[in-house]
């Protein structure tokens, strides 16, 4: 059974909550892609890890430590298949072997930041520098992330490259010696790389080059000779030498990067540690500050299978309300098992309030801070929406055959314990079938063990026996002649206006309680020539 | 003969060439070996090949330079191992090339290397300003043979330019087409006060027209290719720049020009002298009619290196080429690193 499935993970919002969870580093990545719900038995796990998200918030408030951490996270790279590649007795690349030597650096610096910002720590987020390997790496305790193969690798590696440098020396010496020499001799000024040009007119000068012992012509044009140095046979000898030396040491570099290889390998455990631990870190601050962003709290978790929030927030809604500036009322709700439903006026957020206890459920369930002032949580099995235009072309099926499918794959799980939500029950097709529909479907599930929350326009709905009724509380607080009043000015717009006068709240009501009327209302407001509402008005007076 | 022109007046330094062969990694290793002599902490850095496929498969076509102890280096993961000389690896960067990471290196053992380095003109000047950082007083960027790519002389404090015989088996031509680039590097940066708008638009990227008041007006095309006319209706009698953030071709000039007169009162604005691609005949004929063009990052052009020689086995006398292009060049230094003349 899948807990979330794309199309209710879509249309509750999760994947825009997923996508402001900002891990990192590569490792919290691979955390954050593999997270997953709680489900009903691991309570203990879920408040256990949501306590340890709720303990960093300070830490993901101050903005100095954030800066620091992710200055450590940001230069965090994935190195598992040079560590793999070295457990294996692979010969690790000079650039891997600096990759590791930063990496042990950068967890040194990470242990002390938490040490000393006093970072709440568990067994799972311990970190541990590796010194043996620190100083295997910087052998000669420099102190600095920078690599290369060491002289102080090995005392054949260091009387090389001493030779080296001694035959190079020789070679630049006794070429500098015989550039000068041949200038003084003749007269010229030989290039940086040891070659001149000749205009061909000069004949006596280039009579003498021909000649000279250390000179050799290399090409000539009609106008000019072009020569260069000829080296000595000593300095041919010695770079001979350079050639031999030359490859002495990349085989000595060879011999050293295995053997630190085979080092690195045998602490292959201590490394993935660490990088488990970093990861894991990285996730937990990474929901943290999240939940420090929408100003979240702990949800409570209880055995009971319930649903209590207290002025929850649905996020995206109340980002893009914000970006036209307008505000989003919080809205608080219960559920239990069995069929609760809500009526209301159009655009009254019926459908929002279905989403904001889908996303805030989720949210609670993979470990998140939730936007509300208090939050009380039975956990479920699954959760499964019908919500928005679910026509499916693709499957060929119309808006009425897509919600009918998606309601029975709702039924099938509806005794495990889960959550259903079901936005305008039945309402593409003709009213007197769809409420016949409407009503058999809520019967069946109010025997479930699930908890149903729906939205309807069918007012007989709510009153039926063992339903809970919720209502927005909508315009139904005006009088008309003040809705006129008001609607002279609209000048803000229609949305702002109906922002302003709509009471999205909900409140439990009795059987009695008749769905209120705000359909008109909310048509004239959108500006509905009044004409049409007028008779609209005489039709529903004479229950045409 | 190049370091004069340069040492202790400019700290990052770019080496462009007019076309393949024209003798800019002669230059270059002519640059190296004078800062090598004199004891200056060198930098150099390699712009990538602009992704050409056929450079990655021959990797011939890379730049092996000698480089000494201390020269600080940007290479890739893949090209380290192929050096023959001992490089302390410093930092490896995000920024990823074909040939792997780009990684910044110290050489502590002399030797030649293979170089390569970032694609882009951030990344060139992000990488430079860590060498200097790093204690390098000099930095020399080896600039895209193709003009096209090559955006390095605008992030650079001053340019070399590399010309040659390789332009064309007539001299004239050669310093022909040497004066026009020149002249191109040479264009005058638009008013100080009026840059800062100048530039946020440049940011977005759209072509646009800015008025008197510094009002920037978007035109809504994406490329000024074959839109010269719609640029040239939309100029008011208020106008005063053209922002032209691509590069900018003869049809869009001429297109300019046939919508009207009212492009003499305006100047073209593009990001630098290497964004144009015009003719020398075509772009004199656009100055005469009263087209101005300014830029918004000037280039410093410092010296001028000449190659006598073309690869196609014919040459000129380097004293003749030289003479010439000093007598049509007087501000700027022309030397013949090959002749070795002053």
């Amino acid at each position: 059974m899948e807990f979330l499935d794309q199309l209710t993970k879509e249309s509750i919002d999760f994947q825009y909550v997923l996508n402001r969870l900002n891990t990192k580093t590569p490792y919290g990545k691979i955390y954050k892609d593999k997270m997953r719900p709680y489900l009903r038995g691991e309570e203990e796990k879920l408040t256990e890890e949501l306590k340890k998200v709720e303990s960093l918030t300070n830490h993901a408030k101050d903005s100095k430590f954030m800066e620091k951490i992710n200055h450590i996270f940001h230069r965090i790279k994935d190195i598992r298949t040079s560590i793999n590649r070295a457990r294996e007795g692979g010969t690790l690349l000079e650039v891997e072997l600096f990759e590791i030597k930063n990496f042990l650096f950068l967890i040194r610096e990470l242990k002390e930041l938490l040490t000393s910002s006093q970072l709440p720590s568990w067994e799972d987020t311990r970190i541990e520098p590796i010194e043996s390997l620190e100083r295997l790496l910087d052998p000669e305790s420099t102190g600095i992330s920078t690599f290369y193969i060491y002289d102080a690798y090995s005392d054949e590696l260091k009387k090389i490259r001493e030779e080296k440098r001694e035959v190079e020396g020789e070679i630049k010496r006794e070429r500098r010696a015989l550039r000068e020499r041949i200038q003084g001799e003749l007269g010229i000024k030989l290039n940086p790389d040891g070659s001149i040009i000749i205009p061909k007119d000069r004949v006596e000068l280039i009579r003498k080059m021909e000649d000279h012992p250390h000179l050799n012509y290399l090409s000539e044009s009609y106008i000019n000779v072009k020569y260069s140095l000829k080296p000595t046979d000593n300095m041919n000898l010695l770079e001979r030498k350079i050639l031999i030396l030359k490859d002495k040491e990349e085989k000595e570099e060879t011999k050293i990067r295995q053997s630190l290889s085979k080092e690195i390998g045998k602490k292959s455990k201590d490394l993935y540690n660490n990088i488990a631990s970093i990861g894991k870190l990285d996730f937990l601050l990474a929901k943290a500050s999240f939940g420090v962003e929408i100003d979240g709290v702990r949800p409570h978790v209880v055995e009971e299978h319930l649903i209590s929030i207290v002025e929850g927030r649905h996020i995206k809604v109340e980002e893009s309300l914000k970006k036209v500036g307008l505000e989003y009322t919080p809205i608080s709700i219960e559920l239990k098992e069995g069929v609760s439903c809500i009526t209301g006026a159009n655009m009254g957020g019926k459908t929002v309030s279905l989403k904001l206890v889908g996303l805030l459920t989720t949210m609670a369930q993979h470990g998140l801070l939730v936007p509300a002032k208090k939050m009380v949580l039975g956990l479920n099995n699954f959760i499964k929406a019908s919500i928005g235009d679910i026509q499916s072309t693709e499957k060929g099926l119309s808006t009425f055959g897509g919600e009918i499918k998606l309601i029975q794959e709702a039924i099938e799980l509806s005794d495990k314990k889960g959550l259903i939500l079901i936005d305008e029950l039945a309402s593409g097709t003709n009213p007197e079938e769809g409420y016949a529909l409407s009503k058999a479907i809520v019967e069946y599930l109010l025997e479930k063990e699930s908890i149903t929350l729906l939205t309807t326009h069918y007012d007989n709905i709510g009153n039926m026996d063992g339903v809970v009724h919720l209502q927005v509380i909508g315009l139904s607080h005006m009088e008309l002649e003040e809705l006129k009043k008001q609607l002279e000015d609209i000048s803000k717009g229609e949305l702002e206006f109906i922002n302003r006068l709509m009471d999205y709240r909900l409140r439990r009501v009795d059987k009695t309680k008749a769905v209120p009327k705000d359909a008109l209302n909310i048509a004239r407001i959108m500006g509905l020539n009044p004409e049409i509402i007028d008779i609209a008005e005489k039709n529903l007076e004479h229950k045409i | 003969m190049l370091l004069k022109h340069i040492q202790n007046k400019y700290k990052i330094i770019s080496i462009v060439g007019m076309a393949k062969n024209s003798g800019k990694t002669v230059a270059l290793n002519h640059l190296i070996q004078e800062s090598l002599d004199e004891g200056i902490r060198l930098g150099i850095i390699s712009t990538g090949r602009d992704g050409e496929s056929l450079d990655l498969v021959t990797e011939t076509e890379k730049p092996k330079i000698y480089v000494e102890e201390g020269v600080l280096i940007a290479t890739t993961t893949e090209l380290l191992p192929l050096s023959d000389a001992t490089v302390e690896i410093i930092d490896i960067t995000d920024y990823t090339t074909p040939l792997g990471e780009i990684l910044i290196g110290r050489i502590k053992d002399s030797g030649y290397i293979q170089i390569s380095g970032p694609q882009t003109v951030s990344e060139i000047r992000e990488m430079a300003n860590f060498m200097v950082s790093l204690g390098a007083e000099l930095v020399v960027i080896d600039g895209a043979i193709d003009r096209k790519s090559s955006a390095a002389p605008s992030i650079t404090d001053a340019t070399i330019l590399s010309t040659g015989a390789v332009l064309s088996r007539d001299i004239n031509r050669v310093i022909e087409e040497t004066l026009h680039i020149v002249n191109l590097f040479s264009l005058s940066p638009v008013d100080s006060k009026d840059r800062p708008l100048l530039e946020r638009a440049f940011a977005k990227g759209e072509i646009g027209i800015v008025d008197e008041d510094l009002n920037f007006h978007p035109l809504g095309i994406k490329t000024a290719l074959n839109c010269g006319h719609i640029i040239g209706e939309h100029l008011r009698e208020d106008s005063k720049y053209i922002l032209i953030p691509g590069s900018l071709v003869k049809s869009t000039m001429e297109g300019i020009m046939e919508a009207g007169s009212r492009y003499k009162r305006v100047a073209l604005v593009v990001a630098d002298g290497t964004k144009i691609f015009i003719e020398p005949k075509d772009w004199l004929r656009f100055t005469k009619y009263g087209l101005k063009v300014r830029v918004m990052n000037p280039i410093k052009l410092v010296a001028i290196t000449l190659n006598p020689y073309a690869p196609q086995g014919y040459y000129f006398d380097p004293r003749e080429l030289l003479e010439k292009m000093r007598y049509y060049i007087k501000d700027i230094p022309v030397v013949d690193l090959v002749l070795g003349s002053e």
